[in-house]
């Protein structure tokens, strides 16, 4: 999930909390957060069903 | 910001938004009701026309950057009459109000080994010396002014920028004003933790314009938590994911 997140341009500053299962992450502006987690779940389901939380 | 570049460092971003609120200019007593002189104007700063927020990074190979902020504070920022310059910047936190992104953090920045505000349950910035040059609406320098964090005041100094408006007006309807700096936090006795999270702290402040989204907001932190901010550039979105999945 992490290499993925990373292997993407304009994704950087990546953290990862395992035990609350959050993942934090710098995106560019630019960049529609859910169509990029949208594809990256289709590769990998650890990223299946993401949630932002307001 | 690279908040990851240096691991032994801590960053505390605050983040000041201010579609400002204009005092009417103070007329001399001296001078004709007719010709009232303006002295001084202000702009107010407030949770509703302001924000403050930081990040926080961890000692060690991964600094693992934590956003936060102070939900509760007031202060002002006072123009000459010209307005032309800044004259000075006074701002009341109340430290009880700060929130991150996660709960836990959240209590342990409360707690003694940091902020401690069951007995420091405020901070104070006060301006003693603004250094500055104009050119146009806009101006820099510096900012020097007394700082009582965690019950002890120390004088810092940093640099600012600002926009301002002609004749006393604020520029497109506020004042806007960045600034970055750095700050150690052990110089304010809060030295605990030094091994785990770095004493530097960096300041950042924007006045006058939106910088982060709903994620700036108080009140998040605990389990399924989200965070989506612009930074200060307003070129990154920090975004926080809940993966139900990821382990």
């Amino acid at each position: 999930m992490r290499s993925d997140l990373k292997a993407m341009a304009g994704v950087r500053g990546i953290e990862t909390d395992l035990d609350e299962q959050t993942c934090l992450f710098e995106l560019d502006a630019s960049i529609d957060v859910k169509t990029m987690l949208n594809s990256l779940a289709e590769k990998n389901n650890k990223l299946a069903d993401w949630e932002q939380v307001d | 910001m690279h908040l990851r570049k240096n691991p032994l460092y801590w960053t505390l971003a605050v983040v000041l938004t201010l579609p400002a609120s204009w005092l009417p200019g103070q007329t001399s007593d001296d001078a004709p009701a007719t010709n009232a002189v303006p002295l001084r104007s202000a702009a107010l700063l407030a949770p509703s026309n302001s924000s403050i927020s930081f990040v926080g990074i961890h000692v060690g190979d991964d600094p693992k950057p934590r956003l936060g902020g102070f939900q509760n504070f007031h202060g002002h920022i006072a123009v000459d009459a010209s307005g032309e310059s800044l004259e000075s910047i006074a701002v009341d936190i109340d430290v009880e109000s700060i929130w991150t992104q996660f709960e836990k953090l959240t209590n342990h920045l409360k707690n003694e080994d940091f902020f401690e505000t069951n007995r420091f349950p405020s901070a104070r910035f006060v301006s003693t010396k603004i250094e500055q040059e104009t050119s146009g609406s806009s101006v820099k320098g510096w900012i020097t002014g007394n700082l009582t964090l965690h019950g002890q005041t120390r004088e810092i100094r940093f640099p600012f920028e600002a926009k301002l408006g002609s004749a006393g007006k604020p520029a497109d309807g506020g004042l806007q004003m960045t600034s970055q700096f750095k700050i150690d936090r052990s110089e304010f006795g809060m030295d605990q933790m030094l091994s785990g999270v770095d004493k530097m702290v960096e300041i950042e402040i924007a006045v006058g314009k939106p910088t982060r989204a709903s994620a700036a907001q108080p009140g998040h932190g605990g389990g399924k938590k989200k965070q989506t901010r612009q930074d200060s550039a307003g070129k990154m979105q920090v975004v926080s994911l809940y993966l139900p999945h990821m382990t």
